[in-house]
């Protein structure tokens, strides 16, 4: 197989990558030749993706090759992406896994390189906390409150004029 | 969630610039999210300083002597009481931000303590003031204490010429500042002559503008002067004052020998035929001005046909703006001949000068051979669509132009000779 950096990869073109434990996926070329990164570990037998398990990777694999066709956004359509909450239907679904899976996600494309699907992992991760108070968002996501009771106080006086907003 | 590293986890509240309240939520769930959080809330404060409850949050931080210059004031007095605050807020920013770069502030009036803040500040490099009003001892003391101030406008706010003279002492001392703007501020000619005699001295300012400030005739030569000795002043902006031929005559013959200026503005100004045929004479000389703005001028035919005739040889001028001059078909046409053969000229702005379709037929055949141009702008030069047509096939041809500008054609043509090329604006 010709090594995976060739920019014109044609549609019968697959690469091989390897999870950081041991599985193997077959992909389309084209995805690696738009999130260049994935190059990097194409080559089957030795390299493998370090941190990265399979099961992880399965899924990110899965979102690129939906979006294989999606037009590449260029960087002057971040503003207007990011002001944007809505969620297609598909990847609404897709990412309606349980939550460790989705940090999952997240963190494989922050590694990956794959700013789309880190974008909308991020997104995702911003709709379960809209409109909440502290205590449900502590309780959604799990997290200790470590302030205390003086110090929240004050943090609420000081910053409650964004409730305004 | 304590997995996710910390640009992950800015991304995602990231989501939230226009949602402060769920940000504000967030906030309060924890210490290291509340680290994250308050510098993105407290950004640009001042496009929120509409808001009841950020201002009283706000002036909870003032300190005593902050405080000092409103707690005294009448309640009923609202004006005084306005300013106090406003100062009063901005001295705190001024005081607690590390990183503060920019300030602009409107129709204010300057306190003692703001001024102290910002001799002593050292992060502002920007300084708008307009409308504003402000001791100009006050401005040269801060002049020569702050050591970070690089741009600074005085836009509208009255220094007068005992102001200006006072300023120009300041930059004696100033080692600092690159650009200065005193636009409508009206510093009569001895204001004029202190900056003259300064900018001999000077050697960081490389922007000065001075926008309808009265600037005549005499302020003209006396600045002049300044010029054949400065050498560190790029750009000069004289638009919109009275300077006429003589005036004109002045700075025109200072471009011979002057080689550090690049950018002159001179629009709006009535330098006329004979100001227009000195400038032409001073471009065969000079070889540093890069963008020359000579609009409404009422440099007419002849002027107009001696600024064409320059451009065989000057190698140096990208810029050029020739709008609503008077020119004429013949002066238009001369420069459409010389332009045929330029290959420095980038950009031409050559509204308003009643070419009509046999001046921009000439124009439409410099397309054709032209490599250079790539802002042309011949609106409201009463074309019908025979010009248009002419244009708009010379356009296929060309590969270099970006922009074509023909405002104020009303014919209903125009989309159907336009259509396929994006690059005309009508």
């Amino acid at each position: 197989m010709d090594n995976g950096t060739s920019n014109s990869a044609s549609e019968n073109e697959t690469i091989t990558l390897k999870s950081c434990d041991g599985i193997e996926f077959h992909i389309d070329a084209r995805i690696a030749n738009r999130y260049t990164l994935l190059n990097n570990w194409n080559g089957g037998e030795s390299a493998c993706i370090p941190n990265v398990n399979g099961k992880v990777l399965e899924k990110v694999l899965e979102w690129c090759e939906h979006h294989i066709n999606d037009p590449q956004l260029n960087c002057g359509d971040d503003d207007s992406r990011r002001r944007n909450t809505i969620i297609e239907e598909w990847d609404e679904n897709f990412l309606s896994c349980d939550q460790d899976m989705l940090f999952e996600i997240i963190l494989a494309a922050n590694y990956l390189e794959i700013k789309p699907l880190l974008d909308l992992g991020c997104k995702t991760v911003a709709n379960m906390m809209k409109s909440k108070s502290p205590e449900e968002i502590r309780s959604a996501f799990n997290i200790d409150n470590d302030y205390t009771p003086e110090e929240e106080e004050q943090f609420r006086k000081e910053n409650e004029w964004a409730e305004d907003y | 969630m304590k997995k996710l590293p910390i640009e992950c986890i800015f991304k995602i509240f990231d989501n939230f610039q226009d949602d402060l309240k769920s940000l504000y939520s967030c906030l309060l769930v924890n210490r290291s999210w509340c680290r994250i959080i308050v510098p993105i809330l407290w950004s640009k404060p001042a496009r929120k300083l509409n808001n009841r409850k950020l201002i009283n949050s706000c002036l909870l931080e003032l300190n005593k002597e902050e405080q000092a210059d409103y707690i005294e004031l009448d309640l009923n007095d609202r004006t005084h009481l306005n300013s106090a605050i406003k100062c009063s807020l901005i001295a705190m920013f001024l005081r607690k931000s590390k990183r503060l770069k920019y300030l602009e502030v409107f129709k204010l009036t300057f306190n003692n303590i703001l001024v102290k803040y910002l001799c002593r500040n050292n992060t502002l490099t920007f300084l708008h003031l307009k409308l504003s009003f402000v001791d100009s001892e006050e401005i040269a003391e801060i002049l020569c204490k702050n050591i970070t101030l690089t741009f600074l406008t005085l836009y509208h706010s009255d220094i007068g010429v005992e102001g200006g003279k006072v300023l120009a002492k300041a930059l004696y001392e100033n080692t600092t500042l690159a650009s200065l703007n005193l636009d409508a501020d009206d510093i009569g000619v001895e204001g004029v002559k202190a900056l003259a005699k300064m900018l001999c001295n000077n050697t960081t300012l490389t922007s000065l503008s001075l926008i309808n400030t009265n600037f005549c005739n005499e302020s003209a030569k006396l600045l002049t002067e300044a010029l054949y000795v400065n050498t560190t002043l790029t750009s000069l902006n004289l638009c919109e004052n009275e300077v006429d031929n003589e005036g004109g005559k002045a700075i025109a013959k200072v471009l011979s020998k002057n080689t550090t200026l690049t950018s002159l503005n001179l629009s709006n100004n009535n330098i006329h035929n004979e100001g227009g045929r000195a400038f032409a004479e001073a471009l065969y000389k000079n070889a540093t001005l890069t963008s020359l703005d000579l609009s409404c001028n009422g440099i007419g035919v002849e002027g107009g046909k001696a600024l064409a005739e320059v451009l065989c040889k000057n190698t140096t001028l990208t810029s050029l703006d020739l709008s609503l001059n008077n020119i004429g078909f013949e002066g238009g046409k001369a420069l459409a001949e010389v332009l045929c053969n330029n290959t420095t000229l980038t950009s031409l702005r050559f509204r308003a000068n009643g070419i009509g379709d046999e001046g921009v037929k000439q124009f439409a055949k410099v397309l054709y051979i032209n490599t250079t141009l790539m802002f042309l702008d011949l609106s409201f030069n009463a074309i019908s669509s025979e010009g248009i047509s002419a244009l708009a096939e010379a356009v296929h041809k060309n590969i270099t132009l970006v922009s074509l500008k023909l405002y104020g054609y009303r014919g209903y043509d125009i989309q159907d000779i336009t259509k396929n090329l994006n690059r005309i604006y009508y």
